[in-house]
C-alpha cells in the first residue's frame, strides 16, 4: 500500500530554504512516498505560542489543523521545532476533550520530522546519496528532547556512501536560537552560538549538519561571522546529494 | 540580600558578562554534572525513582492543608513551638520576636534559600543583632555582601584570589590566595562563633509531617553546629519543604545529592525533631519551626505551574542550563536562578518585578531532563510567558501594548494565505537594500538585534512556484474516526530496596566507600582495639577526648586506655565550650550503610551530639549488627527515635573554587573501626 505523505513547509523553510523543501520533495517522491502539498498552508502558530500569544496561536493551529487533518496521510516536515509543537502543544490549544482537542490528538499520532519518518516510518536508513566531506552533527533540542531522536539522523549520516562522521562535543547543547529568545536577549543567544560555533571549529569538520532551520540559521551566521569556511547544512540537503 | 522589590532587567544584566563569570561557573557545573552522571549510571533504577519522587511531591501537594496541620501537631506535641507567615514581613517579625524574647545578640545561620527570600539578615541587622551565615560559600558571600550565585555554590562566581582579598578587606587577616588556608580561616572564625551564639537560624531541606522532622543536607559541619550547639533554633523553611512519610523522604534523598553534585551523599543529614530531650543529649532548649508561604499559596492554586513547588532544591537545572552557565546566577536578579529562578521568582515576586524572566530561555529542555522530580520546567515557561502577554487569572498582562499590538498584526499577516503570499514577495523586494550576497548583514531596529550578532539570510522563496504542476495539492478524503489509545500507567512504582551482600562483603564495602572519601576505615579485631587506640592517640596527638557511654564501649575498655595514655576524659555534663577543647571524640555507630559508607548515629544522654561533631577527630566504632543495606531500612528504624544524623566522611567543602577541603565545622579525620 503506497504511503501518502501531506508536505508541511514550515513558514522559516518556505521562506530561507526553498531548496531544502525542493530536495525533501525529490527524496521521498524517490522513496516511493504518494506527496502531496497544501498549498493554503501558512503559519502552524508555533512562534506566537512560544512567545506567550496564545490567542494568536489558536486561529493559526486551527487553520494548520483543518488543513492538514482533512487527509489521513501522514504529515511530513523538515523542521523537529514546529513537529514538536504540532504534536505536544497544539491539541492542549483547544479545550480537552473538544472536537478539536481530539482531532489535533489523532493528527498528531502521523505528524513526522523528515528523518524521523525515514527511519521509523519507511524504515530506510540508504537513500544512495554520497558526500566524501568530514561531517558532524548538531542535535536540535526540540527534536533531541521533544521527539525523543537520539540516533535517527546519525544512522542516515553514516549510510551515506564517503562520509566520515566526526563527533561534536556539547552535541545536544542548545545553539541559542530559541526563536524570539534570539532576539530578546542578543547577548546571551550570541554567546550560546559562538561556543557551539566553537565548538564545531573545534570537530574539525568540513560540514554541520542540523535538522532545524531555526538552527541553521542561526549557526550559519554565527560560522561566517567568525570566518569560518564550514558549511553549515540541512541533513535533507546533504542525502539529496548523490 | 535585600528582598527584590525593582524589576529586574535580564537583558541589562546580560548586556555585558565579564568572561570571568561564564569560567568560573562553568568550571563548578561541569564538574557537578559529569560527578552527577556518573551516579546516574551507576543507578538502574533511576528514572523509576524520578517519578516516584514526581507523583509523591505532587500527590504532597495536594494534601498540603493536612500535612501542614500534622507538622503543627507533631511540632507541638513534642514541645516545640510552630508559626505561620503568611508573607516575608511576617516572618522577620517573628523570627524578631523569638530573638528579642531570648535576649539574642548574635545568630549563626547555616544555609537557607528561604531566610535569602526574606531578607532575614538585614532585619536581623538593623535590630542590633549579629546574624553570621557559617555556610563557607554563604559566608564568603555575606562578607562580599551580595547574593547567591548558584543553590549549592553560592560563592562560585569568586576566585580565590578575590576571596583573599574579601578576607584582608574585612576580616583584618593577610591570606594568601589558597583556598585551604582560607577555608581554615573562616572554620576558626567560626568555631567560636558557634560556641557563643544565642540562636541558631537554619533552613531545612524537607519537613517530614509524619514526626515534624527536620531535615538538613550539608556537607560542612555548619548545619550540625548550628542546630546542636546554641540554646534556641530557629528553622525557616517554605511550606513546600513538606514531605508525607520517611517513606517519602528515603526517595528523595537518593536522589537529592547525586542530582546536586554527584556525591551519592552529602557529608552530613540530620534529622532533628524538636528540641533535646536532655542537656546532656546536646542540641536545642527549645525548637521553633516558622512555616513560609510568602506566594507559595497562589503558585499551589494554579494547576498548570504548580509543579513549581515539587523542586528539591539540587540545582542541577542551573548546571545543565546554556543560559545560566554564560550568564551566572545574579543575572536572574532574585534568590533563584537558573532554570528554576526563571519559573519561581516570577511567581513569587509577580511580574511586574519578574517579567523578563519567563523569556530568560530558549527552551532547549536540557534541565528537564535531568530534573529528578521531573518538573516539566519547559511547560511552565510557555504559561508563564502567556502570563506575561496576554495575562491570565492569575495577573493582569504585563507586556507593552505595542507588542500585543504587534503580535496581532504578525499573526494576521501569517494565517491568511493571501496575506502570507503577498507578505512573502514584498520581502523578496524590501530586503534589496540591505542584500549582501546571500545574506542580510545589517537591518534596522528591531532586527538589528539579530544582525548585530550575525547575518540574516536572503529571503528566498521559491518553494511554491516550484511545486506547481509537480506537487499535487492534496486531496481531502473523510478523515476516517481514529480511535484514541491513550496508555496510562497505573503502576504502583516499587521502589525494590537493595540487597545486601555476605556479612564480610557489606563489611569490604563499608570500609571501601568510606576511604574513598578520605576517611580511615578498617577492620578491627575486638582484641587489638586497645593496641588500636593507642596508636591513634599518639599518631594525632590526642591529649583531650569526648566519648559515648555504651556497653560495648565499656567492654572494649575504651575509657581505660586512653587513661592510661594520659588522654583526659572530658564529661559530657562539661558544657560544649569545654568539650569544644577536646581532639578526639569517640562514639559507636548505630547504624553503618556500606553503599554509602554512612554511618548513623542516635543522641542521648549517654550518646551527646557533640561528640561526633567538635573534635578534629570522630572515631567510630561499628560492629556488623550495626549494618544495612539499604537507607530505607536506617530511617524506618530511627524515625521515632527523635535525632539521627548520618555521617559519610570527614567534613568538606568545595566553596572555593571547586577546591575540595576536608575539616570545616566538622571532624577533620574521620576513622571507622569495623570490630571483628
Amino acid at each position: 500500500m503506497t504511503i501518502r505523505a501531506q508536505l508541511f513547509i514550515t513558514c522559516l523553510a518556505d521562506q530561507f530554504f526553498p531548496d531544502t523543501l525542493k530536495h525533501m520533495a525529490q527524496l521521498l517522491t524517490r522513496l516511493g512516498v504518494e506527496i502531496s502539498f497544501p498549498e493554503r498552508q501558512t503559519c502552524c502558530g508555533q512562534p506566537f505560542f512560544n512567545s506567550g500569544f496564545v490567542s494568536q496561536a489558536r486561529p493559526l493551529a486551527r487553520n494548520w489543523l483543518d488543513l492538514f487533518g482533512a487527509d489521513d496521510a501522514y504529515v511530513v516536515s523538515p523542521s523537529g521545532s514546529c513537529v514538536d509543537f504540532v504534536r505536544h502543544h497544539l491539541p492542549d490549544l483547544f479545550p480537552f476533550d473538544s472536537n478539536e482537542h481530539v482531532r489535533a490528538l489523532a493528527l498528531a499520532e502521523r505528524a513526522y520530522e523528515f528523518s524521523q519518518f525515514l527511519v521509523n516510518v519507511l524504515r530506510v536508513t540508504d537513500l544512495g546519496a554520497v558526500f566524501p566531506i568530514r561531517v558532524t552533527y548538531h542535535a536540535s533540542c526540540h527534536l533531541l528532547r521533544g521527539l525523543g531522536a537520539h540516533d535517527e539522523a546519525k544512522r542516515l549520516l553514516r549510510a551515506v556512501q564517503d562520509l566520515e562522521l566526526v563527533p561534536l562535543n556539547e552535541e545536544e547543547t542548545c545553539c541559542g536560537f530559541g526563536g524570539a529568545f534570539s532576539v530578546i536577549f542578543p547577548e546571551v543567544s550570541g554567546a550560546m552560538m559562538s561556543a557551539k560555533v566553537r565548538n564545531i571549529e573545534a570537530s574539525g569538520a568540513q560540514v554541520v549538519v542540523a535538522c532545524d532551520a531555526g538552527c541553521l540559521m542561526n549557526i550559519r551566521g554565527g560560522l561566517e561571522r567568525a570566518g569560518s569556511r564550514i558549511r553549515a547544512m540541512h541533513l535533507i540537503d546533504l542525502l539529496a546529494q548523490t | 540580600m535585600t528582598e527584590t522589590s525593582s524589576p529586574i532587567h535580564f537583558r541589562d544584566n546580560t548586556r555585558h558578562t565579564p568572561p570571568s563569570i561564564p569560567l568560573a561557573t562553568q568550571r563548578a557545573t561541569s564538574r557537578f554534572l559529569v560527578n552527577r552522571a556518573a551516579r546516574v549510571g551507576e543507578m538502574p533504577n533511576w528514572e523509576d525513582l524520578r517519578q516516584a519522587a514526581h507523583d509523591l511531591r505532587l500527590d504532597a501537594l495536594d494534601h498540603l492543608d493536612e500535612l501542614i496541620a500534622q507538622v503543627e501537631a507533631e511540632v507541638c506535641k513534642r514541645g516545640g513551638y510552630i508559626h505561620h507567615a503568611g508573607n516575608a514581613e511576617e516572618a522577620r517579625r517573628i523570627v524578631l520576636e523569638i530573638a528579642h524574647d531570648h535576649r539574642v545578640k548574635t545568630v549563626v545561620k547555616s544555609k537557607s534559600m528561604a531566610t535569602e527570600e526574606i531578607a532575614l539578615n538585614h532585619a536581623l541587622e538593623a535590630e542590633g543583632i549579629r546574624a553570621i551565615e557559617t555556610d563557607l560559600g554563604e559566608y564568603i558571600i555575606q562578607l562580599a555582601g551580595v547574593g547567591p550565585a548558584h543553590i549549592i555554590a553560592p560563592a562560585v562566581f569568586l576566585t580565590k584570589e578575590g576571596i583573599a582579598d574579601l578576607f584582608s578587606q574585612k576580616l583584618g587577616v593577610s591570606a594568601p590566595p589558597d583556598p585551604r588556608v582560607l577555608a581554615d580561616i573562616a572554620s576558626q572564625k567560626l568555631r567560636a562563633e558557634f560556641l557563643h551564639a544565642d540562636m541558631g537560624i537554619s533552613g531545612a531541606n524537607f519537613i517530614v509531617a509524619e514526626t515534624g522532622t527536620v531535615v538538613l543536607v550539608t556537607n560542612e559541619g555548619n548545619g550540625r553546629m548550628v542546630t546542636t550547639l546554641p540554646e534556641v533554633h530557629v528553622a525557616v523553611a517554605g511550606i513546600d519543604k513538606i514531605v508525607p512519610t520517611w517513606d517519602a523522604l528515603t526517595v528523595l534523598l537518593k536522589l537529592l545529592a547525586r542530582s546536586a553534585t554527584g556525591q551519592k551523599i552529602s557529608t552530613y543529614t540530620s534529622f532533628i525533631t524538636g528540641a533535646r530531650r536532655s542537656t546532656g543529649e546536646m542540641g536545642a532548649k527549645e525548637f521553633h519551626l516558622v512555616l513560609l508561604d510568602n506566594g507559595r499559596t497562589r503558585i499551589h492554586r494554579d494547576k498548570k505551574a504548580r509543579e513549581t513547588l515539587i523542586c528539591i532544591r539540587c540545582g542541577a537545572c542551573l548546571n545543565v542550563c546554556p543560559v545560566y552557565n554564560h550568564v551566572g546566577g545574579h543575572a536572574y536578579g532574585g534568590t533563584y536562578s537558573g532554570p528554576i529562578g526563571a519559573i519561581l521568582s516570577p511567581q513569587l515576586l509577580g511580574m511586574a518585578i519578574a517579567r523578563e524572566l519567563p523569556f530568560a530561555s530558549s527552551l532547549c529542555g536540557a534541565c528537564v531532563d535531568v530534573c529528578p522530580v521531573k518538573i516539566p520546567i519547559t511547560k511552565i515557561l510557555l504559561h508563564l510567558r502567556q502570563r506575561v502577554v496576554e495575562g491570565d487569572g492569575v495577573e493582569a498582562a504585563s507586556a507593552p501594548l505595542g507588542a500585543r499590538i504587534g503580535a496581532q498584526a504578525a499573526a494576521l499577516a501569517l494565517r491568511v494565505p493571501f496575506l502570507y503570499r503577498v507578505g512573502a514577495s514584498k520581502m523578496r523586494i524590501l530586503q534589496m537594500p540591505f542584500l549582501h550576497g546571500d545574506s542580510l548583514t545589517s537591518l534596522p531596529w528591531p532586527l538589528n538585534r539579530w544582525t548585530n550578532v550575525r547575518a540574516f539570510p536572503a529571503f528566498k522563496n521559491g518553494f511554491r512556484e516550484w511545486a506547481k504542476g509537480r506537487v499535487a495539492n492534496g486531496r481531502t478524503l473523510e478523515a476516517s474516526r481514529q480511535t484514541l489509545v491513550s496508555s496510562t500507567n497505573d503502576m504502583k512504582l516499587n521502589i525494590a530496596p537493595r540487597v545486601a551482600g555476605t556479612q564480610s562483603d557489606e563489611m569490604d564495602r563499608l570500609i571501601a566507600e568510606i576511604n574513598a572519601l578520605s576517611g580511615v576505615a578498617r577492620r578491627v579485631y575486638e582484641s587489638e582495639i586497645g593496641a588500636a587506640l593507642r596508636e591513634l592517640v599518639e599518631q594525632e596527638q590526642i591529649q583531650r577526648a569526648l566519648m559515648w557511654r555504651s556497653e560495648n564501649l565499656a567492654r572494649w575498655k575504651i575509657g581505660d586506655t586512653l587513661r592510661g595514655q594520659g588522654v583526659e576524659l572530658i564529661p559530657s555534663d562539661a558544657g560544649k565550650e569545654e568539650m569544644a577543647r577536646a581532639e578526639l571524640g569517640i562514639t559507636e555507630a548505630d547504624f553503618a550503610l556500606p553503599e554509602t559508607g554512612t554511618l548513623g548515629l542516635l543522641s542521648s544522654d549517654e550518646k551527646p551530639r557533640g561528640v561526633s561533631l567538635l573534635p578534629r577527630v570522630h572515631l567510630a566504632l561499628v560492629r556488623a549488627s550495626a549494618l544495612r543495606a539499604d537507607l530505607h531500612q536506617v530511617l524506618t528504624e530511627a524515625r521515632s527515635n527523635g535525632y539521627l544524623v548520618l555521617i559519610t566522611g570527614p567534613s568538606r567543602t568545595a566553596d572555593i573554587e571547586l577546591t575540595l577541603t576536608l575539616g570545616v565545622h566538622g571532624p577533620r579525620a574521620l576513622y571507622v573501626w569495623v570490630i571483628e
